[in-house]
């Protein structure tokens, strides 16, 4: 499976090898924010703390893990943004929804856009997407987490809100 | 007799159908199933929208449950319906659905054209309908469909 790219003007495309992607490997970034650097680690948090609290409460200790993997991935995007020096106090916390079917939706809602990652009890249904109003295009795009690295989805994804904050 | 009223039945609500089919008013009304469901903002949960395996036609179409806002006894019927047990079965009231939207949101890539609707009115509810969506589409694709959907509602309406 291949996460496909949707843009409004309808092309789609598979998503190009990960090490051409970032500006800054990923291995660096790991390295510049898993240190002991109080400071780091506490200025992103107010994006995740709701949603990490509400993890304890998921029934499915599997959906929970991939759920906390998602929001780590999150935390270290903001961290290493906070670090490279943007402003990311302003950012809007992240939102944890469990639904019926036993699935979580870890969702940013907001009236221009929605931004989430859903995790099923199923790894391989696992999914994301992104969703814009007709302001900012009525841009759509999702995909598979099976099929793509989350901390770099996280750190496209997080750069968003960042751009539209 | 039974057999007159049964055919007499039959007949007028296929009438009820056909007639319904004719025309759309510029908005549907869906309702917010709990309080958790609106959100800040008046923004509505993602979840409010989406088709799921549950709620399926005979021919695998996914379907939703609308109101159509022909007038405003539409709202408040939508706003006072109870589930058996007389709950309100929308405790989080009301979102407003512009069709033109529908319309639009269904030419977009995601969606393919797979995005309709119908009327469906039964006799306790004459503004019930549906909103469609095609067979075929993965679970991940049908969760960023309802997240669309839900970005693109034109106003809530909250319980009294």
């Amino acid at each position: 499976m291949n996460d496909e790219y949707t843009s409004t003007s309808g092309s789609s495309s598979v998503s190009p090898p990960l090490e051409t992607k970032f500006t800054v490997p990923l291995e660096q970034i790991d390295a510049t924010v898993g240190g002991t650097a109080p400071f780091a680690r506490k200025v992103g948090s107010h994006i995740t703390e709701n949603a990490r609290r509400e993890t304890a409460r998921i029934p499915d200790r599997v959906v929970a893990q991939e759920a906390n993997e998602v929001l780590a991935a999150i935390e270290r995007t903001a961290q290493y943004l906070a670090l490279s020096g943007q402003e990311i106090q302003n950012l809007p916390p992240v939102m944890l929804f469990a639904q019926e079917d036993g699935s979580v939706t870890i969702e940013w809602p907001s009236v221009d856009y929605r931004l989430g990652f859903t995790i099923e009890a199923n790894p391989d249904e696992s999914g994301w997407y992104l969703t814009t109003s007709e302001r900012l295009g009525e841009a759509g795009s999702y995909g598979y987490l099976s099929q793509i690295d989350v901390r770099f989805l996280a750190y496209l994804l997080v750069n968003f809100i960042v751009a539209n904050s | 007799m039974s057999d007159f009223l049964r055919t007499f039945w039959s007949t007028l609500s296929s009438l009820i159908h056909r007639l319904g089919q004719r025309s759309f008013p510029d908005s549907c009304l869906r309702g917010i199933p709990g309080e958790n469901d609106l959100l800040e903002d008046g923004l509505v949960a993602t979840s409010v929208f989406l088709f799921t395996d549950n709620h399926k036609k005979a021919s695998g179409v996914y379907e939703q449950s609308i109101n159509w806002h022909d007038d405003d006894l539409a709202i408040s019927l939508t706003l006072n319906q109870t589930r058996r047990n007389g709950e309100l079965q929308f405790k989080g009231g009301v979102a407003v659905m512009k069709r033109s939207r529908i319309d639009s949101l269904s030419k977009l890539p995601l969606f393919k054209n797979s995005l309709s609707y119908e009327r469906q009115p039964h006799l306790r509810n004459r503004y019930h309908g549906n909103l469609l969506l095609e067979p075929g589409f993965s679970k991940p694709l049908r969760k960023a469909m309802a997240a669309t959907l839900a970005t693109h509602v034109s106003r809530t309406i909250s319980q009294p």
